[in-house]
């Protein structure tokens, strides 16, 4: 499909609409999933006070996923560049488990620990895509090396690491959507929300930015500058988001992807909504998750649930696309 | 408006790309740009917006450093075209072109009454209408290179328009268009700088002519003089002249 008519303010409008209520719908039936199957929204049910800061938890994951794909995939140049691709998760990961074995499972430690670590490799990235003159594709091979070797060095230091101590780690890493406490859920959604609206109301830099380096310069973008603030949001959010609930992949590749093809590549509208669909896509199968729980008797990482529903999208996806 | 250097000179890897480069060039005039390939011409264009910062002299904008200035000032008053267009394939006509506008209009600026008279104007001018909702895939080269020349005009409070190649792909009875459109541009006031390799072109379109060669000017003038016989030799190395047969202009070379 392409896309002719410029992007104009009421077609924005009109999605950005749409993505609110699917918001909306999919956090208030994420409520209603339980491991008993679906019960009835109800206001003083306290199991389902404590679920809501789970969906709440789930709708901020999701968003900053969609999000920050969309920001990685539009500086590096490449579709396929997304946190967990490109090694800025692999780097938060690392970044983390320095700090959980030197300092101890502190959340605000682990927090900068991983930020830290996201920061770095988003760096290292940007070195190398400064130095090349062909496009984001060394860049991007340069992230999955580095998502190797974090994961490389992290099994090092599990292996060394006393039972107990590699215990917490692992629990750690692999990570899951739980039940935050309001303070970490206020503060932590107070900076998702405001930083994801700081990009949002840059996205027409970022758009120009997507189209290459020089090109964005000549039509007035600030380069360095621009490129500078996105990378360190994006790897603030992430370092924030892996601490919490662990490595979700997909979810920040695949949905701008299919959005890019069916809604609009114009990037200020495809962040907003990246966001919007990445939060009710996380919120609803994390629901789903807790369904499955008497099923498989066990709580589904939603990671892996990601994981099963958005390969075969993607799959799909880029099959039309190489048929067409 | 002016744009000037002093002593302006590029290196790169492995040559030098610009050497002792100084030139003025003022508002209302059409240059032209011509020599060899790799003679300059691409990184002269690219350092007259102030994307190649020279490793020594300057280019001053009015009385300003151009490289001192921020990006979006730069961008605000002097629309540049690359030689290479990377825009996607899927994208349609009128995105790409729209694009050119935003330093005049802004980069989150929706589009807008305002835009849609812009982007028509534009079209039609370059006689691109009939494309407006395709994908570039759809065109071919020469239509594809208008498009990438109408993003550059659509720039509407520009004071120069630098384009790196505008003709290159374009046929005859197009370059005629182009060529229109970029005459207009400076009969309403702006600086129109222009690399070409076609010197019929350069001949019908050019104020003046500056002619480059190893990275430094070697002729410089109105058509008739700098692609002279003389000026020829200098910039090609071959022999050529100049005709004027009752209006019909043109540069032919001497077989070999």
């Amino acid at each position: 499909m392409t896309l002719t008519a410029p992007l104009s303010a009421s077609r924005r409008r009109r999605w950005l609409l749409l993505g609110v209520l699917a918001v909306i719908a999919a956090a208030l039936l994420s409520v209603c999933l339980s491991p008993d199957g679906f019960v009835a929204l109800d206001v003083d049910n306290p199991l389902l006070q404590l679920r809501t800061k789970r969906v709440a938890q789930a709708l901020l994951a999701g968003g900053v996923l969609g999000g920050t794909g969309v920001i990685l995939q539009a500086l590096l140049h490449n579709p396929l560049a997304d946190p967990y691709i490109i090694g800025v998760s692999g780097g938060a990961a690392l970044g983390g488990t320095v700090v959980l074995v030197v300092v101890g499972a502190s959340p605000v430690a682990l927090m900068a620990g991983s930020s830290a670590g996201g920061l770095i490799t988003l760096l290292v990235l940007t070195a190398f895509l400064a130095r090349s003159r062909r496009g984001g594709d060394p860049a991007l091979l340069a992230g999955v090396v580095i998502n190797a070797f974090a994961a490389a060095l992290i099994t090092l230091v599990k292996t060394a690491l006393p039972a107990d101590k590699a215990q917490a780690l692992m629990f750690w890493l692999v990570g899951q959507i739980g039940y935050p406490s309001s303070t970490t859920l206020l503060a932590t959604g107070a900076f998702s929300v405001g930083a994801l609206l700081l990009c949002v109301t840059r996205a027409g830099k970022l758009e120009l930015l997507s189209f290459g380096d020089d090109d964005a310069q000549r039509l007035g973008v600030n380069v360095q500058r621009e490129r500078l603030l996105f990378f360190i949001v994006a790897a603030l959010l992430v370092g924030m988001l892996i601490p919490q609930v662990g490595m979700i992949g997909f979810l920040g590749l695949v949905l701008p992807h299919v959005l890019r093809r069916v809604v609009d590549a114009d990037h200020r509208l495809l962040l907003p909504l990246s966001i919007l669909s990445g939060a009710a896509a996380l919120a609803l199968l994390d629901g789903v998750a807790r369904l499955l729980f008497p099923v498989l008797q066990t709580e589904l990482p939603v990671g892996a649930l990601t994981a099963v529903v958005f390969a075969p999208i993607f799959a799909w996806s880029l099959f039309t696309e190489v048929r067409s | 408006m002016t744009l000037r250097t002093h002593k302006l000179s590029v290196d790169g890897h492995p040559r030098l790309r610009l050497v002792d480069v100084d030139i003025a060039l003022s508002a209302g005039e059409v240059i032209v740009l011509v020599g060899e390939n790799g003679a300059g011409k691409t990184t002269l264009l690219r350092t007259l917006c102030g994307l190649q910062q020279p490793t020594s002299g300057t280019v001053h904008l009015d009385k300003v450093d151009l490289h001192a200035l921020p990006p979006a000032e730069q961008a605000r008053q002097l629309s540049s075209m690359p030689q290479h267009d990377r825009a996607p394939d899927a994208m349609s006509v009128a995105r790409r072109v729209l694009q050119g506008a935003v330093p005049a209009v802004g980069t989150e600026r929706l589009f807008d009454d305002r835009q849609h008279q812009l982007l028509d104007d534009v079209l039609d001018e370059l006689d691109l209408q009939a494309f407006r909702d395709r994908p570039l895939r759809d065109l071919s080269g020469g239509e594809r290179r208008r498009a990438h020349v109408a993003r550059c005009l659509a720039h509407p409070s520009a004071t120069a328009y630098l384009l790196d190649e505008p003709f290159a792909g374009v046929d005859r009875s197009h370059a005629r268009v182009v060529l229109q459109a970029l005459r207009r541009r400076a009969a309403q006031g702006a600086l129109v700088v222009v690399s070409v390799h076609d010197l019929d072109l350069a001949v019908l379109l050019a104020d003046r002519v500056i002619g480059l060669r190893h990275g430094r000017v070697v002729v410089e003038g109105a058509p008739a003089v700098a692609l002279d016989t003389e000026g020829l030799q200098l910039i090609f190395d071959q022999e050529g002249k100049l005709v004027d047969d009752d209006g019909h202009v043109g540069v032919l070379f001497k077989r070999s």
